[in-house]
């Protein structure tokens, strides 16, 4: 597979979160899609910068004592090798509904991204909702789709004529080796 | 021991992107580029799971699913949004 017919997708900052906790995680599963390079993912300066402020929040600090600069430092930094940064994002789209959810649409939309991988209702809900945004997001943006992550995982999966079972079996295997 | 010095050129970003990697290894740019070239190219660096292995063995033990997990991000997601917000308005 070329990078050029390479699925582009961007993760929102959940997706990135529960990956770097959960290692056996519909996530994880999907950050490792980037890294073995089955997607392309993008990331912005704006996306780096929210996953950093959450994990130096002290309420997730409080909860978990490994998660130390360091680690977080690490992480964001491996993060930046797996993914493609992108310096400039226009802002053309603005979601009244979630604010903070509007850098992943406009960076979606900033590199034709195939899929916006996220499993938060309110950008879900931009692909079939009524409102003046939801219909403005699928005429600016087609073919744009937020799809969740088990979702990307069935994409690749067919497209490799494997089961989700069978892609989330060779997950676990790389992941051990 | 002589020491030489060597210089080369690199692209703005680049020299940005090695000073990044030097601060978060909480090294100098030439202590981490000595480093680089001693080692004989790229010194091993420790790949993402075992970076992660201590937070995700603490986050099994505790017994977080994912959709817990999911919960406690997007709370802690509104508190960023809205210190930002305050930060904004002060």
């Amino acid at each position: 597979m070329t990078t050029q017919e390479k699925l582009r997708v961007v993760y929102d900052c959940n997706v990135l979160l529960v990956a770097a906790a959960k290692e056996k995680s519909t996530s994880a599963a999907c950050l490792w899609l980037a890294r073995s390079g089955y997607v392309r993912l993008f990331l912005s300066k704006d996306v780096l910068e929210e996953v950093t402020d959450v994990l130096n929040r002290p309420k997730i600090r409080a909860a978990f004592e490994t998660l130390t600069d360091e680690l977080v430092n690490s992480f964001l930094e491996q993060l930046r090798e797996v993914g493609e940064f992108v310096r400039v994002v226009p802002k053309r789209f603005t979601y009244s509904r979630d604010k903070d959810d509007e850098q992943y649409v406009n960076l979606a939309g900033a590199v034709d991204a195939h899929y916006l991988v996220s499993r938060d209702k309110d950008l879900l809900s931009l692909n079939t909702g009524y409102s003046d945004e939801c219909k403005q997001f699928r005429q600016r943006f087609r073919p744009l789709k937020v799809i969740e992550p088990l979702d990307l995982l069935r994409q690749i999966a067919q497209a490799r004529n494997i089961t989700v079972a069978e892609l989330r079996a060779e997950h676990e295997r790389e992941t051990k080796s | 021991m002589s020491l030489q010095t060597i210089q080369i050129e690199v692209r703005q970003e680049t020299a940005q992107l090695l000073m990044e990697k030097a601060s978060a290894r909480k090294l100098s740019l030439d202590e981490y580029l000595r480093a680089m070239a001693e080692s004989d190219g790229l010194p091993r660096m420790k790949t993402l799971d075992e970076i992660l292995a201590p937070f995700r063995a603490e986050v099994e033990a505790k017994g977080y699913s994912e959709d817990e997990l999911d919960d406690l991000f997007t709370e802690a997601r509104k508190e960023v949004f809205q210190a930002k917000q305050q930060k904004e308005q002060e």
